[in-house]
């Protein structure tokens, strides 16, 4: 037996409880930006003042991806000193999370990857290069970015204002996009391509 | 459990979604009553195939920890050989079953990710740490080559498994 939605506990909007609930960390109001502990009974921890802009996608739409539909669980909005993009979380129930991105203007598709990459990502300038899985990199940018709005079910307890670091890389030559996220208890390496959603 | 619909009187057998309400403090929420339809890309006793490899599911064990549940399938390939499945999500990897004791002068709180350390001969990086609920601290590590080194921290000493992780994409249940 497992909770499928909740009333939010400050506006009372119906909310549906997407993706894996045994690692979800808050469940935050689309509506009201009320963050809930999900590890707490769904208690009130506080709400976003900030409100999203430009979302081209909604919790719960579903997109295909090598035939797989998987369900837009989470979205995340950073902001750097002159960018702004937004990480939705995408969820199937046999192939796990997936990131779509929406960034300058265009979607990317991310599925994790484990062929590190054969150099310290974080150490690296604009413009290095490394290799992963055979595929050689370009790093286009690092966003250090501020976390300015999420909304949804998310895997890691979230902060108006968290601050956070993002690599993007890119290979001509295979179209694909590499991506990095750096946390607390975990750093993750992701490969992405374009996306139409 | 047998209902009929309000609306227009058809029988609803076993509806696997309720609302509950509750009686302090009247706030409601919808339960879903049947595991069945847990979905995973792995059944027990059918065949699955892993870059065209062939491999059956003999057993599952479900590990909890401080980041959700990590799925442990005992597998076969047709050689006879056996493995650990081991499924969380989008983190699959396939593992060796037998352990072994290292010699080594590590802590699990010291290891934190994109830490960089030489074991066993390899480079690896840490890319996460596990507190299993009531059991053991684990290390995950990783390398370019998309091996796994997974470092248990108990009592004394530490023992590690060495696997490859396996793209969900990879897995099918047709050769």
């Amino acid at each position: 037996m497992k909770i499928n939605a909740i009333h939010c506990k400050k506006c009372q909007a119906p909310l549906a409880i997407l993706g894996n609930t045994s690692r979800s960390k808050n469940l935050i109001c689309q509506y009201c930006g009320t963050v809930m502990d999900f590890k707490n009974n769904f208690k009130a921890l506080y709400s976003f003042t900030q409100r999203q802009q430009n979302s081209r996608l909604t919790i719960g739409q579903i997109i295909d991806y090598h035939g797989i539909p998987f369900t837009i669980v989470a979205n995340t909005s950073y902001s750097s000193r002159d960018n702004h993009f937004i990480v939705y979380n995408v969820y199937s129930p046999t192939h796990g999370y997936a990131k779509l991105i929406d960034k300058d203007n265009s979607f990317t598709i991310y599925q994790k990857i484990h062929y590190l990459p054969d150099k310290n990502l974080w150490m690296l300038k604009q413009n290095d290069t490394f290799i992963s899985n055979k595929i050689k990199f370009t790093l286009k940018s690092f966003e250090f970015c501020e976390l300015y709005y999420a909304a949804g079910n998310l895997l890691e307890n979230t902060k108006q204002g968290k601050r956070s670091k993002h690599a993007f890389a890119y290979c001509k030559k295979t179209k694909q996009w590499f991506y990095s996220e750096h946390s607390r208890n975990a750093v993750n390496y992701y490969v992405g391509v374009d996306f139409k959603a | 459990m047998k209902i009929n619909c309000p609306h227009c009187g058809a029988t609803i057998e076993k509806p696997k979604i309720i609302l509950v309400k509750c009686g302090f403090c009247s706030s409601s929420f919808m339960l879903e009553m049947d595991d069945n339809n847990f979905q995973s890309l792995i059944q027990l006793n059918k065949f699955f195939y892993i870059k065209s490899k062939a491999f059956t599911a003999l057993t599952m064990v479900q590990h909890p920890h401080d980041e959700g549940i990590r799925l442990d399938y005992l597998v076969k390939d047709s050689h006879g050989d056996e493995f650990i499945l081991m499924v969380e999500d989008e983190n699959i990897a396939l593992i060796q079953s037998t352990q072994e004791v290292i010699n080594e002068k590590l802590k699990w709180s010291s290891l934190l990710p994109n830490t960089q350390v030489k074991l066993l001969g390899t480079h690896w990086l840490v890319t996460q740490k596990r507190a299993y609920i009531g059991k053991n601290k684990q290390s995950y590590l990783s390398n370019q080559s998309a091996e796994l080194l997974i470092l248990s921290f108990a009592n004394n000493y530490i023992s590690c498994q060495q696997g490859k992780w396996v793209d969900a994409f990879e897995i099918s249940h047709e050769n």
